[in-house]
């Protein structure tokens, strides 16, 4: 249950008020650090809103949700508490008109957890030149992205590199997310001659939901990645066809990977299918001897899982995501 | 062997091998219970390679698709997940049965070419792990045979093969001795992991993590500042249906020698110089070899033996000991055990260790209480100071607390003390990983870290093998000696202390 302050100064009043009236000795208050997300975009916002409650739901934490939003004339906030099986939540969302944009960094000192790691989320294109983020982002531990709301792909893995060379701590939320595709992948190709076959494609589809549910995105992120993963790992060239084909599907969420298809030049096809509302993969292969029987896998860190947010939240990037990024620089 | 490019090695998730696991009676209990439905979970989470099989080799007669059901049923009751039939259809897949008995050298040929078979068909590539879920009486055996039967490979190049052994490991110094000899005629020390599924819990895993990341613990970690250690393993529950194995264990054999000794070596080492296995283990087995001989002439001293009598738990009433199915009505058993230790080390001189591990105890409780010394008295004269105390609570209610003294609201200064409570529960919510998922997992990836080694092993039976030797020439004709729903009859162990109430 949400209330809508008008003032700042009344967050913990409202949130201690609102801890006495609905915790029944159920859940137990609980933090483990200190999210906060930043978003000028009003259309991602319900997004963000979405994807952070899947947060709480396996990592309690504090919540502290920004937008930016021009049509407002006042600074207002919700406080509400995010309650799961066990644990409750503390949700601030201040609604932020631009004119105030410079007063967020200070907003949220008051309210940030002590002692806790501090997470952003920057739901935006990161810029250097944004004082916003550059302010956001010196008191942050760890740094999320979420590419699907980038423009330019090469400029955003410049960005990031550039980043990851000055040692910022950050996690790329679509990397992430295809974490159960590449176990997939490279489980099917864990044989001398599927490894054969593989680096011998000629032409590979990686079909992708193109469902633009909260505003324009670049919903072919995922499979770019994938596309430049394979090209970073396998050394692939142009002789390799690679075929990023959209297509929308309601019950899965913008950019998820619905399908993978690979044909080699020994006449091998390989078929990996994201099985209809369910969170496994089944795996068809099919040689010019033999056609094998189909086997599922489960995708592990879609419809972002608990192992998905710990490696979010836990894991620093790997040297195959480096990789990746300097192919698509 | 060529590397997957395709496979990320900075995941920090273990990566298991392709293999085959054989377990060597598959139509026990544990194999239901336990084994796989923890493989179903692994497979769920995505742990196991594509290239896996499960083969379950018993004397009874079935074939793989009646094996399938059982373990189905086995799935559906005991997995702490909920079974999703399109994975169960998969997983399915890999499992297989092989009927023949253990002393048959033809059942092992075969084993043999069933399993080059399946490398075939699944690309296991040759890796072997033989789980032997028998009576220990039947390892020497099977382990020979596997060796005759070219199952077991020569440790060192892959593939590899490794054999997994449960607890107990012998009954007495000299069977363990014994048992080891008879296994490293055939497996080199690094092919054996001995399962001690304590070892397989977060919370045991967490001691590792809480001591050596928080360096303000560490520094009061030894008798500078700690008065005394409590280890307690409390079950409410009697033995059940496990009469006639319990007749041969008792407490000692089956929980103090091998899962406490494991709880005080993890509380009483020294951080080791790497996270790897054999400098966590070398630094374990230290603290085993240098606690105190316990003094036979006294014994009464040093440890308390006990067995519940009829009484009350959870308000009702339960039958003793002697009463119990398939246990002798004079039996002189013990079902709890409590003693005093004390480590000749220089972290730990002069520090008691009081373990107590029991059955019809009053409530489940397995916990690790670091009991603080006193702080000086004169400041606050007149008030009672309670001791700082840190508890590490491994099941239920996993989490840790610390209990400190603040003062009371109020004009005069009034002292109580209150708990800093973290509770893993409350924290990290969803299900974790059941220990023998864990384990399983370590074996095929060939981390040896969370499993016995030898010398552990040993060292902890020559500390309590003369203990078993002398209660074995003294009947303790006080039993029983504690009803059940009581915290047992060790109150005299404990001079100027006394035991947590839990």
């Amino acid at each position: 249950m949400s209330k809508h302050l008008t003032k700042v100064s009344q967050i913990d009043q409202e949130l201690a008020k609102q801890y006495e009236e609905q915790l029944h000795g159920q859940q137990t208050p609980a933090s483990l650090f200190n999210l906060v997300l930043f978003t000028s975009s009003i259309e991602r916002a319900s997004y963000f809103q979405h994807l952070l409650r899947k947060v709480v739901e396996k990592f309690p934490c504090r919540l502290i949700f920004l937008k930016e939003d021009k049509n407002l004339k006042e600074l207002s906030v919700d406080v509400s508490l995010e309650l799961t099986s066990h644990a409750a939540c503390d949700v601030i969302e201040f609604n932020c008109p631009s004119s105030d944009v410079q007063k967020i960094p200070y907003l949220i000192l008051p309210y940030l957890k002590p002692d806790l790691p501090i997470f952003l989320l920057w739901g935006q294109e990161p810029s250097h030149d944004n004082p916003t983020f550059k302010q956001l982002a010196s008191f942050a531990h760890k740094i999320l992205f979420d590419s699907l709301c980038v423009g330019d792909i090469s400029h955003f893995a410049n960005h990031v590199l550039d980043m990851l060379e000055k040692q910022i701590p950050l996690r790329d939320m679509n990397w992430s997310s295809i974490t159960g595709w590449r176990e997939v992948i490279a489980r099917t190709f864990d044989t001398p001659e599927k490894l054969a076959s593989i680096r011998n494609a000629e032409r590979l589809t990686i079909q992708f939901n193109s469902k633009a549910e909260f505003g324009p995105c670049h919903a072919d992120i995922q499979a770019i990645y994938i596309k430049a993963w394979l090209i970073s790992k396998l050394k692939w060239g142009p002789e390799v066809k690679i075929i990023l084909e959209p297509k929308e599907v309601q019950h899965l969420e913008s950019g998820e990977i619905i399908q993978f298809e690979l044909d080699s030049a020994d006449k091998c096809n390989y078929i990996i299918t994201r099985k209809e509302k369910s969170n496994l993969a089944l795996i068809h292969i099919t040689t010019p001897e033999v056609c094998e029987i189909p086997q599922t896998y489960p995708l592990t860190h879609v419809q972002r899982s608990f192992r998905f947010w710990r490696e979010i939240l836990y894991e620093t990037p790997s040297h195959d995501y480096v990789e990746m990024l300097k192919i698509l620089k | 062997m060529t590397i997957n490019p395709l496979i990320d090695p900075s995941r920090q998730d273990k990566q298991a091998s392709p293999c085959i696991l054989v377990i060597f009676g598959a139509t026990g209990d544990l194999t239901n219970r336990k084994l796989v439905p923890a493989l179903y979970n692994l497979t769920k989470d995505g742990l196991l390679p594509r290239q896996f099989a499960c083969v379950g080799f018993a004397r009874r007669p079935k074939n793989d698709e009646q094996f399938r059901e059982e373990m189905k049923a086995g799935i559906d009751k005991f997995s702490r997940t909920k079974p999703d039939p399109d994975i169960w259809n998969t997983f399915k897949e890999q499992l297989f049965y092989h009927q023949a008995q253990f002393d048959d050298d033809a059942g092992y040929t075969s084993l043999k070419k069933r399993l080059a078979e399946l490398d075939k068909q699944l690309g296991t590539k040759g890796n072997r792990i033989f789980y032997l879920s028998t009576p220990p009486s039947d390892f020497p055996l099977i382990v020979e045979k596997l060796d005759k039967n070219g199952l077991i490979y020569k440790q060192g190049e892959p593939p590899f093969s490794r054999v997994i052994i449960e607890k107990p490991f012998g009954h007495d110094l000299r069977s363990a001795e014994e048992l080891q000899k008879e296994l490293r005629a055939h497996l080199h020390e690094n092919q054996i992991y001995r399962i001690d599924h304590y070892l397989g819990k977060e919370t045991v895993q967490n001691l590792l993590v809480f001591r050596f990341t928080n360096p303000i613990f560490e520094t009061l970690w030894n008798n500078h500042h700690v008065d005394h250690v409590q280890i307690t393993v409390a079950e409410e529950i009697g033995i059940g249906t496990r009469g006639k194995f319990w007749e041969e264990a008792g407490m000692l054999r089956d929980i103090v020698q091998n899962h406490m000794m494991q709880l005080v070596s993890l509380v009483a080492m020294e951080p080791p110089i790497q996270m790897t296995a054999d400098s966590i283990r070398g630094e374990k087995v230290k603290v085993v070899e240098a606690i105190r001989p316990f003094p036979l002439k006294s014994l009464d001293q040093a440890i308390v033996r006990g067995q519940y009598g009829p009484g009350f738990i959870n308000g009702e009433s339960v039958i003793g000991y002697r009463q119990e199915q398939n246990v002798n009505p004079e039996s002189y058993v013990e079902t709890y055990v409590a003693l005093k230790l004390f480590i000749d080390n220089w972290r730990w001189a002069g520090v008691p260790f009081y373990l107590r591990a029991g059955k019809r105890l009053p409530k489940r409780a397995t916990e690790i209480a670091i009991t603080f010394k006193k702080a000086p008295g004169f400041l606050f004269q007149g008030q009672h100071i309670a001791q700082n105390t840190l508890v590490i609570r491994i099941q239920p209610d996993e989490g840790i607390s610390l209990k400190m003294n603040c003062k009371v609201p109020g004009q005069s200064t009034l002292i109580q003390p209150v708990k800093m409570d973290f509770r893993y529960g409350a924290y990290f919510g969803s299900t974790p990983p059941e220990a023998y998922e864990r384990l399983i997992c370590d074996c095929m990836a060939g981390d040896s870290t969370l499993f016995a080694r030898d010398d552990e092993v040993l060292a902890s039976w020559r500390l309590f093998s003369p203990v078993l030797d002398v209660w074995s020439k003294t009947k303790p004709l006080d039993f029983p000696n504690y009803p059940s729903g009581s915290w047992g009859p060790a109150d005299k162990l404990m001079q100027g202390h006394s035991w947590r109430v839990i």
